[in-house]
């Protein structure tokens, strides 16, 4: 069986390791980057099953990010805050399956995981 | 004694008023005291001018008195100019000169030998005074009453040859002269007397008194004009009272060639009357014209002073409604102008100062909506990197390690909950607070909530009793309401001792509604509840420290609940429990205002209390609130009692005291209907205006 590809997208390294240090281990194959734009640039040679991507990072903004990612990779955000309804609105597209409050629980982001490489999760 | 300072109030309590009151009182003064003087001197001006005008009629008529008395003499003379004289020639004389009444001849001896009067021939004359002060040239005898012809008469008395030839005149004659009234209007008149034997006043006049003797008016009587007359002393009476009893003014003149007194008067009423009335005309304009001057120079000052110093008051008002944009244009040139200047700079000035303390609000909201933030990002990889330690992902742990690493954990999930409190506090502040408004009913909710706390704490055996109603279906975002629902039962669980009850009730109360926490816990102290709204407070610090609070969530409760214009209070008695009760408007607010939920709610509660002193008491109610402040009374029950005191001494009547103690009811946060007593209190000041 094919391993599962998890792509982390954060501009805080300590988090993009322990993300990794979470997933490794339990099966997945894991590639990182650092913001959307170097993202966008990965997904060309690899394509992963699913992207955890944080909301604030430098660079191009999240909101014009996800539109250029293919429809069929699931996306769920990590963040610290959840956002207002307002900034929901700009960041609400049909592959986004799901948001992960930072600081996140080990077990309910391996949880997760395991669910949205599987299907897509409609229900935000 | 209200109704009297408030009377004042009405009457005084604009300034313009008091200038204006302050400029009547001294018009009036001055135009009274003014029209005084020159009424005063204008009176005496018009009597000594009504005396000069008596005094120049008594000369008038005295000089024709003396002038036709003389001419009497020039007749007698002409007539001694015969060389002989019959009897038939004096009747002949007498009766074409019709002022004599008898014409006779006295020879050497003094014996009348002649006499146009055949009876009085042979009357012995020799004492007589004609007889006596005769010497050469004629002589007039002064009136007397002539016992022979029992007339009041004059005589006059020339030489005749080595004779006398002597007339006698009746006074009649002068009636015709002091009967002129000419210059003595209606009611003056002109009194001739002569000197009797005694020296009593003789008035002859046939007008006034009807008996031929006349009257008499003896010498003793100083007083009477015609006395002083005869005593030879020409003067001028005013305010005098004649035998009518009213008053005239009288001159006297002393007539010499008939010894006789001759009085003119006038009544007073006449001589002064006309020129007094057009003095009070006179006087009556110039108060006219003072007071149109007034009246002018009131206008002048409301907008030289009054004026101004409105626009002055209104953008004060303005100001202490935080409109920092209230300007005042005052172009009187003077100190005023001075004033509207500096005000205008003033709050300039505080204009200033609210915009860099509104920035600074700003910035301290953002500082905390950022730091907690910032903070919270590293704990993401702490929290994440201790679980998987913990659950011995990098290899076995040891007994002391585990321990270790969970109390780690325990920590950093604490240090994590105080920095979301701090994003609520900063979003509740910063109105930036997010409410899901969605259309149910809270019922289902509140079960929810209940069955949920139920399993929380285990080991102290507490009960939840719940009263819940049926709740209407209504807009609302029930995930905030349970949000402060949960917390107070939390709390209620945390300092109930074991085995103790907690009891929830909602129900629907005036359009709000109302839930609340009721536990059977230590209770908190009068002095530290209010307090314990204030962020990081902990009553009795032991007690409530032990408990892993941050000291942020009754804030936070409070600032949800007010943010949605809801009521959060809480009532306790120490040793039987608190309550916590809040509500929720039936209709949501979605226009959110910033709640200043870091301000501690006592300092606000100190300064509504003192505010409402001093609008019930005046400016005594600053220092009372200072008094009551050191002693540590700002305690709704303290404030009660207080309140009850000065009804019992009198101070403040019931109604005032009942006011007050709603109000500082309403200031506690104990619900009451608020709008009522605002308007309670609205139409009470409009009354005082």
């Amino acid at each position: 069986m094919k391993l599962k590809t998890i792509m982390i997208v954060d501009d805080e390294q300590d988090i993009v390791d322990t993300v990794k240090g979470v997933l490794e281990p339990r099966g997945y194959q894991v590639i990182t980057a650092i913001n959307g734009d170097e993202c966008l640039k990965m997904i060309k040679e690899t394509k992963p099953d699913l992207i955890l991507m944080d909301i604030m990072m430098p660079g191009t903004p999240v909101k014009e990010i996800v539109p250029k990612i293919d429809k069929d990779i699931n996306i769920a955000y990590l963040s610290v805050v959840r956002p207002s309804d307002a900034e929901r609105e700009g960041l609400h597209f049909d592959n986004v399956v799901d948001f992960i409050q930072k600081p996140f629980s080990v077990n309910e982001l391996l949880q997760k995981v395991k669910i949205f490489c599987k299907e897509k999760w409609v229900d935000l | 004694m209200e109704e009297k300072t408030s009377l004042k109030k009405k009457l005084f309590g604009k300034i313009g008023r008091k200038l204006v009151f302050l400029f009547i009182v001294i018009v009036l003064i001055i135009s009274i005291g003014g029209t005084y003087i020159y009424y005063v001197q204008s009176s005496q001006i018009i009597k000594n001018n009504a005396i000069s005008h008596l005094e120049s009629v008594a000369q008038l008529i005295e000089n024709y008195l003396n002038e036709y008395i003389e001419e009497q003499g020039e007749k007698l003379k002409i007539a001694a100019t015969h060389s002989e004289l019959t009897i038939d020639e004096l009747k002949g004389l007498v009766e074409l000169e019709e002022e004599f009444y008898e014409l006779f001849i006295i020879d050497p001896q003094g014996k009348i030998n002649l006499s146009s009067d055949e009876s009085q021939i042979g009357k012995d004359k020799s004492n007589d005074l004609y007889f006596i002060n005769i010497v050469n040239k004629t002589y007039f005898k002064p009136a007397y009453f002539s016992e022979t012809t029992q007339r009041q008469s004059i005589a006059i008395s020339t030489p005749f040859h080595d004779k006398i030839l002597v007339a006698r005149i009746d006074l009649e004659i002068f009636d015709k002269v002091i009967s002129n009234k000419t210059g003595l209007g209606k009611t003056g008149e002109s009194l001739l007397a002569y000197r009797n034997k005694n020296g009593d006043a003789v008035f002859f006049s046939k007008r006034r008194f009807s008996d031929r003797k006349g009257e008499i008016i003896t010498k003793e009587h100083t007083k009477i004009p015609i006395t002083q007359a005869l005593l030879k002393k020409e003067e001028a009476f005013l305010g005098l009272k004649d035998y009518r009893n009213v008053k005239v003014i009288a001159v006297t003149r002393y007539i010499k060639l008939l010894d006789m007194g001759l009085v003119v008067k006038i009544d007073e009423q006449e001589a002064l009357g006309i020129a007094r009335d057009q003095l009070f005309n006179t006087a009556l304009g110039i108060i006219a014209i003072t007071g149109i001057l007034m009246i002018i120079l009131i206008i002048s000052i409301t907008n030289k002073i009054s004026k101004p110093i409105e626009q002055l008051h209104s953008a004060a008002y303005e100001l202490q409604n935080k409109n920092f944009k209230a300007r005042v244009n005052i172009k009187t040139g003077d100190e005023l102008e001075e004033l509207g200047n500096t005000f205008n700079k003033t709050i300039e000035a505080l204009e200033k100062m609210d915009d860099e303390h509104k920035q600074l609000e700003k910035t301290k909201t953002e500082f905390l909506s950022i730091t907690s933030h910032e903070l919270r990002s590293p704990m993401t990889p702490m929290k994440a990197q201790l679980q998987m330690l913990g659950e011995e992902y990098f290899g076995k742990l040891n007994k002391k390690q585990k321990e270790s690493i969970e109390i780690v954990e325990r920590n950093t999930t604490r240090l994590d909950r105080i920095l979301v409190d701090f994003l609520d506090i900063s979003r509740i502040e910063a109105a930036r607070l997010k409410f899901n408004f969605i259309k149910t009913s809270l019922n289902p909710y509140i079960e929810r909530l209940i069955k949920e706390m139920d399993g929380f704490m285990p080991e102290k055996k507490i009960k939840i009793e719940s009263k819940i109603e049926k709740l209407p279906i209504m807009e609302v975002d029930p995930d905030r309401v349970m949000q402060v629902l949960r917390n107070l039962l939390n709390n209620a669980k945390k300092f109930s001792p074991e085995n103790k009850k907690i009891e929830v009730s909602t129900k629907l109360e005036n359009n709000m509604i109302l839930f609340s926490v009721k536990d059977q816990g230590i209770g908190i102290k009068s002095k530290d509840l209010q307090k314990i709204l204030d962020p990081f407070f902990q009553a009795e610090q032991t007690m409530y420290r032990e408990h892993d609070g941050t000291g942020l969530g009754l804030s936070i409760c409070r600032g949800i609940v007010e943010s949605q214009k809801g009521k959060f209070w809480l009532e306790s008695e120490l040793g039987k429990g608190t309550t916590f009760n809040f509500t929720v408007p039936l209709k949501p607010v979605k226009d959110i205002q910033p709640i200043k939920v870091l301000f501690s709610s006592q300092e606000d509660i100190e300064k509504k209390i003192n505010n409402l002193l001093k609008e019930m008491l005046g400016p005594i109610g600053t220092y009372e609130f200072q008094n009551l402040k050191n002693k540590n009374k700002i305690i709704k029950e303290e404030l009660i009692d207080y309140t009850k005191e000065l009804i019992e001494k009198k101070i403040i009547d019931k109604e005032k005291g009942d006011l007050i103690e709603t109000n500082i009811k309403e200031i506690f946060g104990e619900k009451g209907n608020k709008e009522k007593i605002s308007k309670k209190l609205k139409s009470k000041k409009s009354n005082r205006k």
